[in-house]
C-alpha cells in the first residue's frame, strides 16, 4: 500500500548521515509525541475560538473581534491569562487529589490521541487494540473528575463529580457497543484497518451508510462523554454553579478546560474515523491517480494525497465539532434521571440490537458487511 | 415505584443568594437525598429596601421614581398602581388619550416582562440562546420607552391624572412596526423551544398546581391562569379602558410549568394585538400631532379642553392624599399587583401596603419542589417568575 | 409479540419526532448565523440617546430664582440650593447650586417642575470617575455644555428604533440621511391648512 512513511524516511536520512539505526530511532521517538501534543493543543484552542464565534453568530452577536484577525488570538490570551493566574485551593481540600484530578483528566484525553491517525502512516502507534484502547483510556477520565469533585470540599463539586462518574459509566457501554459493531465489520480493532476498509468506493463505502443506527448511538454517546450541552450535567451552570470545576482556577482549571475541548476534538476524530471514512476523500483518490496515470509511489503524489487526507479528516472532525457547538446553543439540558434513562433504556438496547443486526447481516451479506 | 432502601446522609445545600440561577438574591436552603430534593426553605430579605416605609414620608411625585425598583422588569405596572391608588382615592379622572397611552405602555411592558421571563426560564433549563433573542426584541421595546419617557427602565412616566408627556412624533408608526415585527418572532421562539423534546420532558407535568390549590395559595397571574382559572383583573376590575379593546383572557388547564409557559407566550401575542388596537383607536387628535393642532388653533383654542391639554398641566407636587383607605390592584405580568392605601388628608400617605405578586406566588415553591430532582428546582422557580425587587421590596 | 412490535413502533416514531424537533430548533439557530449581528460595538459605535433622554442635568445659574421646588420634588431632596435673602431688593440671591450625581437617580422631577426652566436634561450618560466626590457637580460644572455622541469623530452614532424611518427595525442598516417616521408638526399644519383652504 502507498502512503508516506516519515519514520522510515527520517531514519534512512539519519543513518545515511552516519548514525547508528538505534540512535536514529531514538531521535525520531520524541518528535511525534511533541507533534501530537502541539496538534491536539492547537486543535482544542481552535475549538474554544470556534465555540465563541459560532455561539456569537447563532445569537446575532459578533464575538471576539479585536484580538487578532477575527479574534483568532483570543485562545492565546485565554491560555496566557490562565497560566499566570494564581491557583487558590479551597480550605480543607485534599491537596494531592485536588491537583491530581485535572492532571488525570488531561492525560487520559491526550493518551487517546496515540492511536488516532491523520493518514496512512501518520499516527504514533498502530496498536492492534486501537479503538478499544481509546475507550479504555477515556474511561479513566471520570476518576479524575470524581477526584476533583471530592477533593474540592464543596457540595456542588461533589454532586458534579458524582454526576460525571454516573454519566461516563452509563455512556461508555453504548459507545463501546457502537464501536464493537464497526470492529466486527472491519475484522479489526486497529484504527488504520477500520479506515482502509472504508476506502474502496469513496463516499459510498463509508460506514455511516452501513451503520446508521450505530452512528446515531455513537454521536449521542460521544456528546455525553464530552459533557456537551444536552448532557453537560456535571458542570450544569444553572444547577451546580460549575460542578466539579467550581473551585478551580488558573492552570488546574486550564487543564479541565483544555481537556474538555481536546475531548471534543477526539470525539470528532473518532466519529470521522469510524463512520466518515477517516482521511479518505468522498471519491477514491487512488483511482483518480490511476486514471491520471500517476504511479502511487510518486513522491509528490504521495505528499498531495497525504495533505488531502489530513485536510479531509480535519474537515470531518470540525464538522462534527461545529454540529456539537450548534447543538449546544440550541437545546436545553436533560435531567439526570432522563439522562440515565436515555443511556440504559434507549441507547443500550438499541446498541445491542445494532450489534445483533450487524452480526446477522455480516453472515447474510458478507461481501457488503465485511465477511 | 419500589425504590431500594439506601441509607444515605442527607446533604443540606445552600443555593444563593449568589447562585447563577437564583433570580437575584433569593436563597434556598435545600435538603438533598442524592439528587432528590427532600425539603426546601426560601430565605428572603436580601434586597429589602423599606419601600413601604419610604412611601410614608414621600409625596406621590417624590415616590414615583422609587416604584420602578419594585419589579424592575415590568416597571410600567408599578407606576400604574402608584398613580391609580391616589387617583381612585381622590376621584381624579383620567383623560381618554392618557388612558390609551397608559394601556399601550402597560401592554408593551407586559411583553417586555414576559420576554425576559421566557429567556431566563429557558436558560434555567439549559438553553442559553433564546435569552439573546428575547433581548433583541426587549431592546426594541426599551427603545420605544426611551423615546417616549426618557429612560429605558426607570421611566417615571405616569402621573396622577395622566402621563408625564405625550408620545413623540413618529412613535406610533414605530410602535406599529414593532408589533408587526414581533409576532413572527414569537413564532420563531416557539419553533426553537416549544416542541423541543428535551424542553417538553423537562417541564411537562412538573410543578403541578391544581385549581383549588392555586386559589387557596392566593396565586395570581399566569400561575393562576395556568391552573385553569380564567381570572384576569383587566376583565374583572375594568380599569383603564380595557373594555374598549377586543381581547381574551389567556389560560390553560395543565397547571404545570408547560401550561404557565403557554399562558405567557399567548399573553405576549394577545398584548401585541391589544397594542395594535390601542394605536388604531387612540383618541385626542389624529396620532401624536397635538402640537400641530395647537399651533394651528392658536393659544386659546378648544384644544385647551381637558382631553388635549392634560399633558402640560402638571399634577401638583403637593397633591394631598385624601382621608380614607382602599385597596387598588392591577394585573401585572406576574400577577395581581395591589396597593392598600390609607390617606389622612396629607401630602404623605399614612400607610402604603404593597401586595407584590411575586411574594405571594413564591410561597408555593417549597411544596412544588419537594420530592423533585435538584434540576427541577430551577425549572419550577423559573416558571413561578419572581423578581426579588418586588418580593423583598 | 404484536404488542411488543407496536410498542417498538411507537418508540421509533417518538425518536423520529424528537429528532425532527431538535433539527427544527437547530434550524432556527443556524438561520441566525446568516443574520447581521444586532449588537452595538460600544466604544466605537454608540446609540444616540432619545430627545427625552434623562442624562446629566444642565443648570443655568442666571435663570434660577432659588425657589427650591427642585428640592421638594426630588425623592431625596438632593439639590443643594445656597442662597441669601437680599433685603434691599426683596429677592433671593443664589450663591451656589450643586447636585451630586453619585446619588441622583435621574428621575427628572426637578427638571419637570422647575418654574423657570433653569434645569434641563442632557444626553450625557457616561459619568464614571475614579473618585466619587468628582460626581458632586457645582453650578459651574452643571453649566457645562454636554458632549454629544453625534459630534464625536471617533464614534459611529446609531439611531434607536423609535427614530428610524417607518419599516426599518435595525439602526445599523439605515442610512443616516433617511428621515425618521412620522410627520413633523409644521408639516401636519401645512397639510391641514391646505385641507381647510381647499
Amino acid at each position: 500500500m502507498g502512503g508516506i512513511d516519515l519514520q522510515r524516511s527520517l531514519v534512512e536520512v539519519l543513518t545515511g548521515a552516519g548514525l547508528s539505526s538505534g540512535a536514529a530511532k531514538a531521535i525520531w521517538m520524541p518528535l511525534p509525541m511533541i507533534l501530537i501534543v502541539l496538534v491536539v493543543t492547537v486543535g482544542a484552542l481552535v475549538c474554544t475560538w470556534l465555540e465563541r464565534k459560532i455561539s456569537a453568530a447563532a445569537q446575532q452577536r459578533i464575538g471576539p473581534e479585536y484580538a487578532g484577525p477575527f479574534g483568532i488570538l483570543i485562545p492565546v490570551a485565554d491560555v496566557a491569562k490562565l497560566v499566570i493566574k494564581q491557583g487558590t485551593p479551597p480550605a480543607k481540600s485534599d491537596p494531592l487529589l485536588y491537583t491530581l484530578g485535572p492532571a488525570i483528566v488531561f492525560i487520559s484525553v491526550f493518551l487517546c490521541f496515540l492511536v488516532v491517525p491523520f493518514g496512512q502512516n501518520l499516527l504514533i502507534s498502530n496498536i492492534g487494540t486501537g479503538i478499544f484502547f481509546v475507550i479504555a483510556i477515556s474511561s479513566i477520565a471520570p476518576i479524575g473528575l470524581l477526584m476533583a469533585g471530592y477533593a474540592s470540599n464543596n457540595k456542588y463539586s461533589l454532586l458534579g463529580g458524582l454526576r460525571a462518574a454516573a454519566q461516563s459509566i452509563s455512556y461508555e457501554i453504548p459507545l463501546a457497543l457502537a464501536a464493537l459493531a464497526i470492529a466486527m465489520m472491519s475484522n479489526s480493532l486497529s484504527t488504520i484497518d477500520i479506515v482502509s476498509q472504508q476506502a474502496d468506493y469513496g463516499l459510498l463505502s463509508w460506514n455511516i451508510l452501513r451503520q446508521p443506527i450505530g452512528f446515531v448511538i455513537f454521536v449521542i454517546a460521544a456528546l455525553a462523554e464530552c459533557e456537551r450541552l444536552p448532557f453537560d450535567l456535571p458542570e450544569a451552570e444553572e444547577e451546580l454553579v460549575a460542578g466539579y470545576q467550581t473551585e478551580y482556577t488558573g492552570m488546574r482549571f486550564a487543564l479541565f478546560y483544555g481537556g474538555s475541548y481536546a475531548n471534543l476534538v477526539l470525539a470528532g476524530m473518532l466519529v470521522s474515523i469510524l463512520y466518515l471514512g477517516g482521511w479518505e476523500l468522498p471519491f477514491p483518490i487512488d483511482q483518480v491517480g490511476d486514471m491520471l496515470g500517476i504511479a502511487p509511489s510518486t513522491a509528490w503524489w504521495q505528499i498531495i494525497t497525504a495533505m488531502l487526507g489530513i485536510t479531509a479528516i480535519l474537515l470531518k472532525t470540525y464538522f462534527f465539532v461545529f454540529t456539537a457547538i450548534l447543538l449546544r446553543w440550541s437545546v436545553p439540558r436533560v435531567r439526570i434521571d432522563q439522562l440515565l434513562d436515555l443511556g440504559w433504556k434507549f441507547l443500550l438496547p438499541i446498541g445491542l440490537f445494532n450489534l445483533l443486526l450487524t452480526a446477522a447481516l455480516k453472515l447474510a451479506l458478507p461481501s457488503w458487511f465485511g465477511g | 415505584m419500589v425504590m431500594i432502601e439506601t441509607k444515605a446522609e442527607r446533604m443540606v445545600i445552600n443555593m444563593g443568594p449568589h447562585h447563577p440561577s437564583m433570580h437575584g438574591v433569593l436563597r434556598l436552603i435545600v435538603t438533598l437525598d442524592g439528587e432528590n430534593v427532600v425539603d426546601c426553605e426560601p430565605v428572603l430579605g436580601y434586597l429589602h429596601r423599606s419601600m413601604e416605609k419610604i412611601a410614608e414620608n414621600r409625596t406621590i411625585i417624590q415616590y414615583l421614581p422609587y416604584v420602578t425598583r419594585w419589579d424592575y422588569l415590568a416597571t410600567m405596572f408599578t407606576e400604574a398602581i402608584t398613580v391609580n391608588a391616589p387617583e381612585k382615592l381622590a376621584n381624579v379622572p383620567v383623560p381618554r388619550r392618557a388612558s390609551y397611552i397608559r394601556m399601550i405602555m402597560l401592554e408593551l411592558s407586559r411583553i417586555a416582562s414576559h420576554l425576559l421571563w421566557l429567556g431566563t426560564f429557558v436558560a434555567d433549563i439549559g438553553a442559553q440562546t433564546p435569552f439573546f433573542y428575547v433581548f433583541r426584541e426587549r431592546e426594541m421595546i426599551y427603545d420605544l420607552f426611551e423615546a417616549a419617557t426618557g429612560m429605558r427602565m426607570m421611566h417615571n412616566y405616569f402621573r396622577i391624572g395622566g402621563v408625564a408627556a405625550d408620545l413623540p412624533y413618529g412613535w406610533v408608526d414605530k410602535c406599529e412596526d414593532f408589533c408587526h415585527y414581533f409576532l413572527p418572532m414569537v413564532d420563531e421562539y416557539e419553533r426553537l423551544v416549544t416542541n423541543n423534546p428535551i424542553f417538553r420532558r423537562r417541564v411537562e407535568g412538573l410543578g403541578t398546581i391544581g385549581r383549588e390549590e392555586a386559589i387557596n395559595w392566593g396565586l395570581s397571574g399566569p400561575m393562576l391562569r395556568g391552573s385553569g382559572i380564567k381570572w384576569d383583573l383587566r376583565k374583572v376590575d375594568h380599569y383603564e379602558l380595557y373594555d374598549e379593546l377586543d381581547w381574551d383572557v389567556q389560560w390553560d388547564t395543565g397547571g404545570d410549568c408547560l401550561a404557565r409557559y403557554f399562558v405567557r407566550v399567548r399573553e405576549m401575542r394577545e398584548s401585541t394585538k391589544m397594542v395594535l388596537q390601542c394605536l388604531k383607536q387612540m383618541p385626542g387628535g389624529s396620532y401624536e400631532n397635538l402640537e400641530a393642532q395647537r399651533m394651528q388653533a392658536g393659544p386659546k383654542s378648544e384644544w385647551n379642553s381637558m382631553d388635549y391639554q392634560f399633558i402640560s398641566k402638571k399634577p401638583s407636587p403637593t397633591f394631598k392624599v385624601p382621608s380614607g383607605e382602599h385597596y387598588v390592584r392591577v394585573e401585572a405580568p406576574k400577577g395581581e399587583l395591589g396597593v392598600y392605601l390609607i390617606g389622612e388628608d396629607n401630602v404623605f400617605p399614612w400607610r402604603w401596603k404593597i401586595r407584590p405578586p411575586g411574594f405571594i406566588n413564591l410561597q408555593v415553591l417549597p411544596q412544588l419542589v419537594r420530592g423533585m430532582k435538584i434540576a427541577d428546582i430551577m425549572a419550577i422557580l423559573g416558571s413561578v417568575d419572581i423578581i426579588m425587587g418586588e418580593v423583598d421590596r | 409479540m404484536l404488542k411488543f412490535l407496536s410498542k417498538v413502533g411507537a418508540y421509533a416514531k417518538d425518536a423520529v419526532q424528537a429528532a425532527k424537533y431538535i433539527g427544527q430548533g437547530m434550524g432556527v439557530t443556524f438561520d441566525h448565523m446568516r443574520r447581521r449581528p444586532i449588537t452595538v460595538q460600544y466604544p466605537y459605535e454608540k446609540l444616540i440617546p432619545s430627545e427625552r433622554f434623562r442624562g446629566r442635568i444642565h443648570f443655568e445659574f442666571d435663570k434660577c430664582i432659588s425657589c427650591e421646588v427642585c428640592v421638594r420634588v426630588c425623592p431625596i431632596n438632593l439639590p443643594v440650593v445656597d442662597y441669601k435673602f437680599n433685603s434691599e431688593y426683596k429677592k433671593k440671591e443664589l450663591k451656589s447650586y450643586s447636585i451630586d450625581f453619585g446619588v441622583c437617580i435621574f428621575c427628572g422631577n426637578c427638571v419637570e417642575y422647575c418654574p423657570t426652566n433653569a434645569l434641563s436634561m442632557t444626553e450625557e450618560y457616561d459619568l464614571s470617575t475614579y473618585d466619587r466626590h468628582e460626581l458632586n457637580f457645582d453650578s459651574v460644572a452643571l453649566g457645562r455644555l454636554p458632549t454629544k455622541v453625534t459630534e464625536d469623530p471617533l464614534v459611529t452614532p446609531i439611531r434607536e428604533l423609535a427614530y428610524l424611518p417607518k419599516g426599518a427595525m435595525e439602526g445599523h442598516q439605515v442610512d443616516h440621511r433617511q428621515r425618521r417616521a412620522g410627520q413633523r408638526p409644521e408639516e401636519l399644519m401645512a397639510e391641514s391648512k391646505e385641507g381647510t383652504e381647499a
